[in-house]
């Protein structure tokens, strides 16, 4: 029995309008530009406040999609109203430029990228965003550089959690030639929970991504050239574990949230629950959701609950 | 009295004079404590949630209440009435004597027990409900009677009282002298002495009392299976808790999951059993996030 609040004045004038966290549009605002080190970095940054950087997931030369800041087209708009939301495409992603040499093509460079578009924005301490591989991006700024993270959310980050990826075997057969529409949207699909939730816009962002000529060198250099297993597996493999380790030591240097889809086929709750652990051991102030009827991108499939956790999580660390 | 500001009311529920507090207009959010009467967990009454019940009030109607044969509520009338299926029919009298319905219900340990049982059998009465830390609702077995066997002191005391409390937190600043000896009060009283021997020395916690909640637990975990809960849940669990520990939340969330999409587990750092007390500001940013979330539909 849903109360209908809308047609029951007396309640609506007790619950009050409250802010809405339904997205109405995707509307990111205007694209702007940052030279990070020579990097041509792509941004948006609206709205007043707290300043929340959102951070996107996976990595440059991807084969299965092009993520960009416009993964975060349903929560962006809508925190803009009470926050100085900022959302950026990391290093080789979106329209960011690719590394500049081969050995760029690693965690750590996208992570050093990050803290040197955050140091040029010059309004931290953050309050940090990220989703899966920019969940380990959002947290290991924290570990690195404290002075930038006044609060870190890290939502289904299985690129930082102890365990083995799961994408694969998720991911098997998947249609052929890689990154057309379809390719895209299979991956997308096996993904999410809800497959209402991969939308027509969602896929031609991502598309127009998928198609620039940078991003065609990103593929070729990570896949056909081998720098993803030769080079960037190997080293993030590596980091993570240092990361293992200091969380187990010094933990989080500010308060945490960390985000999960029940039912996310690619980074498991499971090894969620041992990342949670490791969180827990020395940060005091760590806190985890748990969603359900939700997949990978969590922000996504429940955009209003989620819009809403992470404002009333914000303010309340303003 | 620890809730001081607000002054104690009470209400006929069936012949049983119900102590309880309210303050705040808004959407009605009832808090809901956990213990035995006539246990040691008996000194548990509305008064826990002091920690809470002003925040909450600033933005919802709410409402804290003693459970049959605790607090100062009275002791239940009939033999038959020591059981926890008495306090659930008590609870959901009260919740229509008040009549706010719907009402979302906030419970914690023996408590989450009562308000997901009124959400299972009396959804009309309900908007939303949350549970607090608790094995008596969880399918996964609780660590109360090890922890128990432990206690060096004499039942009934304020040491043995104090050692209960603090070996079910992580953290003790909670356990304050003061919140002991309004419990000791409770402790003390007429009411509870009867209830002491009722439930002790007659045995009606052995022979009734924990018999027929196994039973009435059987049922609502197979309920949940086949008709699960038809309200939003959300389950706050403190990551720390010695007796109701993290797996009774993930098990109980595995189950309610199921068959009600709008669940959501929230977990808070460095908390044991009183999660809502030791991280009293996590919990009351998160009740009322929930609340508000269910109210304006996601």
């Amino acid at each position: 029995m849903a109360i209908d609040i809308a047609a029951d004045p007396r309640l609506r004038a007790e619950v009050g309008p409250g802010r809405n966290y339904n997205p109405a549009n995707a509307d990111m605002g205007a694209e702007r530009w940052l030279d990070v080190s020579g990097i041509r970095t792509r941004y948006f940054d609206e709205g007043t406040g707290a300043p929340v950087v959102f951070v996107h997931g996976a990595q440059m030369g991807a084969s299965d999609g092009a993520s960009s800041a416009n993964t975060w087209a349903l929560n962006f708009p809508v925190l803009r109203n009470w926050h100085n939301v900022i959302a950026f495409d990391k290093l080789g992603q979106g329209y960011t430029d690719n590394p500049k040499t081969d050995a760029d093509y690693t965690m750590h460079a996208i992570v050093q990228h990050a803290i040197g578009f955050l140091e040029k924005l010059c309004k931290g301490p953050y309050h940090l965003v990220g989703h899966s591989c920019g969940g380990y991006v959002v947290s290991r700024i924290a570990m690195e550089r404290p002075d930038l993270a006044k609060t870190c959310v890290c939502v289904s980050s299985g690129t930082l959690s102890p365990g083995t990826s799961r994408t694969r075997i998720v991911h098997k057969d998947p249609p052929q030639p890689p990154l057309t529409r379809e390719s895209i949207r299979w991956y997308c699909e096996r993904y999410s929970y809800n497959l209402k939730i991969v939308t027509e816009d969602w896929l031609d962002g991502s598309l127009a991504i998928a198609r620039t000529e940078k991003n065609e060198i990103a593929v070729a250099k990570m896949n056909r050239d081998g720098l993803l297993r030769r080079q960037f597996l190997p080293l993030l493999s590596k980091q993570r574990t240092e990361m293992f380790r200091w969380l187990q030591e010094r933990g989080m240097p500010c308060p945490t949230l960390v985000v999960w889809g029940y039912d996310d086929p690619a980074a498991d709750l499971a090894d969620g629950l041992q990342l949670i652990e490791l969180f827990m051991k020395k940060q005091r102030d760590t806190e985890v959701r748990i969603f359900n009827k939700s997949g990978h991108f969590v922000m996504r499939e429940h955009p209003g609950a989620f819009n809403r956790l992470i404002d009333t999580y914000i303010d309340a660390h303003c | 009295m620890f809730l001081q500001e607000y002054s104690e009311k009470w209400v006929d529920v069936g012949g049983i004079r119900t102590r309880y507090f309210e303050a705040g207009i808004g959407r009605p959010l009832v808090l809901v404590h956990g213990g035995t009467k006539g246990d040691s967990s008996g000194g548990a009454n509305a008064e826990d949630f002091d920690r809470n019940f002003a925040q909450l009030a600033k933005k919802f109607r709410v409402i804290a209440v003693d459970r049959l044969g605790q607090g100062y509520t009275d002791n239940p009338r009939c033999d038959e009435d020591w059981t926890m299926a008495a306090s659930v029919r008590h609870f959901a009298g009260f919740l229509d004597a008040l009549g706010y319905a719907p009402y979302n219900l906030v419970g914690h340990s023996r408590g989450a027990y009562v308000v997901a049982r009124v959400t299972l059998d009396h959804p009309r009465l309900v908007e939303s409900c949350v549970m607090i830390d608790s094995s008596t609702a969880s399918p996964s077995p609780g660590r109360s009677q090890i922890l128990f066997s432990l206690n060096p002191y004499k039942p009934g005391t304020v040491e043995a009282s104090r050692w209960t409390y603090e070996t079910y937190s992580c953290t003790t600043d909670h356990v304050t002298d003061g919140w002991i000896a309004m419990k000791q009060k409770i402790t003390e009283t007429k009411k509870n002495k009867e209830a002491i021997a009722k439930m002790k020395d007659e045995g009606l916690l052995a022979t009734r009392f924990l018999p027929e909640l196994l039973e009435d637990k059987e049922e609502f975990f197979m309920r949940l299976e086949k008709d699960g809960m038809r309200r939003p849940m959300l389950l706050f669990w403190g990551y720390n808790d010695p007796t109701a520990p993290l797996d009774c939340g993930l098990e109980l969330y595995d189950l309610i999951a199921k068959r009600q999409p709008r669940t959501s587990l929230h977990i808070v750092n460095q908390a044991g059993h009183h999660s809502f007390r030791e991280r009293a500001a996590e919990f009351n940013r998160v009740i009322a996030e929930f609340v508000e979330g269910v109210v304006h539909g996601h």
